[in-house]
């Protein structure tokens, strides 16, 4: 009978979990013009997301970089899911195109309805502490730039304190510093190449590693 | 010594072909084209943006960047649309090719023929107000916000010869393209490079947090039909060196005419030393390169 102490809270919080989708889905639905086509496949495809994006998509800390998915606009996260499934954005390991993969579009709309409505709470930090000069140094080039490098402040296209500008620019603001490094390195190496009019890399290009590094601690500092 | 003879004219060679391809770089490099203002065209290096004083001069030049870049924050009596000083001057007006303010300051006072008269810097700034930012009220030149700007422009300006042409200065001079400017191509371009952050609508976008993020091209939120970008030509070089954001000089020149045609075929507020007629105003400050009028 031992096994039932391990076994129940386990069970209790995928229940607990499933619980927060189900009503999230209502909420959802109650917001969208069209009602969701399969509250199931959402239900479903929320919690194979959430594996990796977080209880309520708010990501994960960590090399991978798992992003902050929450209240992400939906025409933002509609095109990154089309993307991923067209092979237009590649992740190094592969994973968001298998993912993505038995995914229609009308599940991609309904994910994205599902996250973009999700609450937008401050994510977990894992080091709380912030180096000062590293924030000073990300501070300034998101919001004034390194223009003698040619390279415009983030906030200029994210808008202030990069809370996004809609629909195409997301929010920086309190996303995963990991995953922000990551994408700028992936724009800098063109692993990544989905951004419209290629708008990203020759910013990123210019940046050098200590410069990604204190921008992403900046942005993810960036209280709501 | 055949040997001695082989080498030289190789280097020679490579000599020649290094100065042709500088040659040809020059002409695709668009900042050489202000050079028309013959050899020695100075240029200048602004101080950086971390190294403003401190101290009560200090604190005006910072004032005067604020009003440079949040000009609805900190100028709003005196706006009257939804521009900034930013988006007209780029890289907090230190850019070349971005009418730089450390290119204008030393030119003032001087003799405009646009209102007739000996302007000092702060009429200038005034008219700057006047047009672009399409203001009802002119800020006082003694006041905090003329003095901010100024005060910021000559920080910028530092070590900078007075009265003397900067390379850089202003906006480029584009040659008249091949093909009269035409806004339906222009049109296309506009779709292509400029819709992400001017919107369809030309209106720019607005931030999560409820700042214009990008500033509206046309109709009433933007500069008004006395302002110097409403000129086809004006806008061109502009966008040339500076547009798309972050991307300057992929437009090709033909482009940079069209989608300044484009741009500047909508209406916007009008010039404010219309006193009759369109017709009028028309035929006495607008007998230049614009659109003026053609709305109606």
């Amino acid at each position: 009978m031992r096994w039932l102490i391990y076994i129940l809270p386990i069970c209790l919080l995928l229940s607990c979990k499933k619980q927060v989708v189900t009503t999230n889905v209502k909420k959802v639905e109650a917001l969208s013009k069209k009602s969701p086509l399969n509250k199931e496949r959402l239900k479903e495809n929320v919690l194979t997301c959430e594996t990796c994006h977080g209880v309520e998509g708010l990501g994960e800390a960590g090399q991978e970089g798992f992003p902050k998915i929450a209240n992400l606009r939906f025409e933002y996260i509609e095109k990154q899911l089309l993307d991923f499934k067209n092979k237009l954005r590649v992740d190094t390991e592969g994973v968001m195109s298998s993912m993505v993969e038995a995914l229609s579009v009308d599940d991609i709309k309904d994910l994205a309805l599902y996250f973009s409505n999700l609450p937008n709470k401050e994510i977990k930090r894992i080091d709380k502490k912030y180096d000062e000069n590293v924030l000073l140094q990300g501070k300034w080039i998101a919001e004034m730039g390194l223009w003698e490098k040619g390279v415009p402040a983030c906030f200029k296209c994210h808008g202030a304190n990069a809370h996004g500008v809609a629909p195409f620019f997301p929010r920086l603001a309190g996303q995963h510093s990991d995953y922000i490094a990551k994408q700028l390195n992936s724009w800098k190496s063109g692993i990544r190449r989905n951004d419209i009019n290629s708008m990203m890399k020759p910013i990123a290009v210019k940046l050098n590693e200590s410069e990604i590094h204190a921008v992403s601690i900046y942005l993810e500092s960036i209280r709501m | 010594m055949i040997a001695k003879i082989l080498i030289l004219s190789t280097l020679n060679l490579l000599v020649c072909l290094y100065a042709k391809a500088q040659k040809l770089d020059k002409k695709i490099d668009y900042q050489l084209e202000l050079n028309a203002a013959g050899k020695g065209a100075k240029t200048h290096s602004p101080p950086s943006l971390r190294d403003i004083p401190k101290g009560p001069f200090g604190d005006m030049v910072r004032l005067g960047h604020k009003v440079f870049t949040e000009t609805d924050k900190y100028a709003a009596p005196y706006v009257g649309n939804k521009m900034k000083c930013v988006n007209c001057h780029l890289n907090h007006g230190l850019n070349a090719n971005s009418a730089p303010m450390w290119a204008a300051y030393g030119l003032y006072p001087t003799y405009r023929k646009k209102n007739a008269k000996v302007n000092s810097f702060a009429d200038r700034v005034q008219g700057c107000f006047k047009y672009s930012m399409n203001g009802t009220k002119e800020p006082p030149a003694n006041g905090d916000v003329i003095k901010g700007l100024m005060a910021y422009s000559f920080w910028s300006a530092k070590g900078a010869p007075a009265g003397v042409k900067l390379n850089g200065r202003g906006y480029i001079k584009l040659k008249k393209p091949p093909l009269g400017p035409n806004k339906n191509r222009g049109k296309v371009i506009y779709d292509k490079h400029c819709v992400f952050c001017h919107a369809e609508d030309g209106q720019g976008r607005v931030s999560a947090t409820g700042e214009q993020a990008f500033p509206p091209l046309w109709g009433e939120n933007s500069f008004n039909w006395g302002a110097g970008m409403h000129r086809i030509n004006t806008a061109a070089g502009f966008i040339i060196a500076n547009m798309p954001f972050g991307q300057p000089n992929i437009l090709t020149e033909q482009e940079a005419w069209d989608v300044a045609k484009y741009i500047n075929s909508y209406d916007r507020p009008k010039d404010p030393r219309q006193k009759g007629s369109i017709k009028e105003a028309k035929e006495k400050f607008h007998k230049h390169d614009c659109e003026y009028g053609s709305q109606n």
